[in-house]
């Protein structure tokens, strides 16, 4: 599996015990972005056209809370844990900055509960296929639940755009400070962008 | 074509299929025996290590030590490498991971970077200075 590693094999330099920071070689500040959607919608494809590394696949243990969700919020206590696999990349970004994104799948009945992937994450971006747009609602539920900034990414398979932003707008039922843009899993250009968007939005957030 | 929408607020309505066949779900048996090489043990949910944290080795190294924590310390040797990477690279979960890196730092094998958002004092995220670097670095790939 490809992915850099440094030519120093030897042991540290740094002294047991002695801080990072002062180290030549100081810790990166590491942040997080997640990238939700369905089955087979372009996360991997996403994360893909923008990493410094090939993508890579882990398992993550994950609870879930079954669908039993009333109108006041309040959620059944029954939590069963399950695996799904996750693939991720990475960015080295100037200033000693590393970003990670986790793809995580999102999708059908069951509403996953992302408290530790999301804990310390930017925000989110949720990738949306308009052919299975229902595929995204558990993801737009989870953040707009949580207060985490995300934007919706739709995205353009084969370049083409079916619907409307308002159209899809319409039927996520997000609001409209919520960002959202057509983009192209495949175009490093265009995950850029919507990266790009997504920490924007956040800092919004975070000034307002 | 139409669009189904979502109802705000609530569960997305059920299609009755069984979840698991549509979700990117790992075989349950591939899930659990590689807990036999934590010893059974899962880390207390308090001490979870951030599945981002950045792990280093700190040069020490010992042959009694398992095959698994030692494959760790080499691949964080003069690199720091992800939880998620290391999870990666040894086809371990994550949470095995968290329990084997655990370890290797309570033993001062490994230094783990990047424990502050888990502690809320810090977190990069929030941090307005951090994310002007990150659009900035975004910007200019």
């Amino acid at each position: 599996m490809a992915f850099p590693r440094s030519d120093v094999a030897g042991p540290s330099t740094a002294a047991p015990g002695a801080p990072a920071a002062a180290q030549a070689s100081a810790a990166p500040t590491v942040v997080k972005i997640i990238v939700a959607g369905g089955f087979a919608v372009g996360k991997t494809t996403f994360i893909g056209s923008i990493s410094d590394i090939d993508p890579l696949s882990t398992e993550a243990a994950m609870t879930e809370h079954s669908i039993g969700v009333d109108d006041a919020g309040g959620v059944s206590d029954q939590k069963t844990s399950t695996t799904v696999a996750m693939d991720f990349g990475r960015i080295a970004l100037p200033g000693n900055l590393w970003l990670y994104l986790f793809g995580t799948p999102g999708q059908d009945r069951f509403l996953f509960m992302w408290d530790d992937l999301v804990r310390g994450a930017i925000g989110s971006v949720v990738l949306v296929d308009t052919d299975r747009l229902e595929q995204c609602f558990p993801a737009v539920d989870y953040f707009e639940s949580r207060s985490i900034p995300f934007i919706v990414g739709i995205n353009c398979f084969e370049g083409v755009a079916k619907h409307q932003l308002d159209d899809v707008r319409e039927a996520l039922a997000v609001p409209a400070d919520v960002p959202m843009i057509y983009t192209d899993a495949r175009s490093r250009a265009a995950t850029k962008q919507t990266l790009v968007t997504l920490v924007q939005h956040a800092m919004a957030r975070l000034a307002g | 074509m139409a669009l189904d929408p979502r109802h705000r607020g609530g569960a997305p309505p059920g299609t009755g299929a069984d979840p698991f066949l549509a979700f990117e779900v790992v075989d349950e048996a591939s899930y659990v025996r590689p807990y036999t090489v934590t010893g059974g043990r899962t880390r207390p949910k308090s001490e979870m290590l951030p599945i981002e944290a950045l792990v280093r080795a700190v040069g020490r190294r010992s042959h009694t030590l398992s095959p698994e924590k030692r494959k760790i310390i080499e691949l964080a040797t003069g690199q720091y490498l992800s939880i998620a990477e290391l999870s990666a690279h040894l086809h371990l979960p994550v949470g095995v991971l968290r329990v084997l890196v655990g370890d290797l730092m309570d033993e001062s094998y490994v230094q783990v970077h990047g424990l502050a958002a888990a502690e809320s004092s810090y977190n990069p995220a929030t941090t307005l200075s951090v994310l002007e670097s990150v659009l900035n670095g975004i910007s200019a790939l």
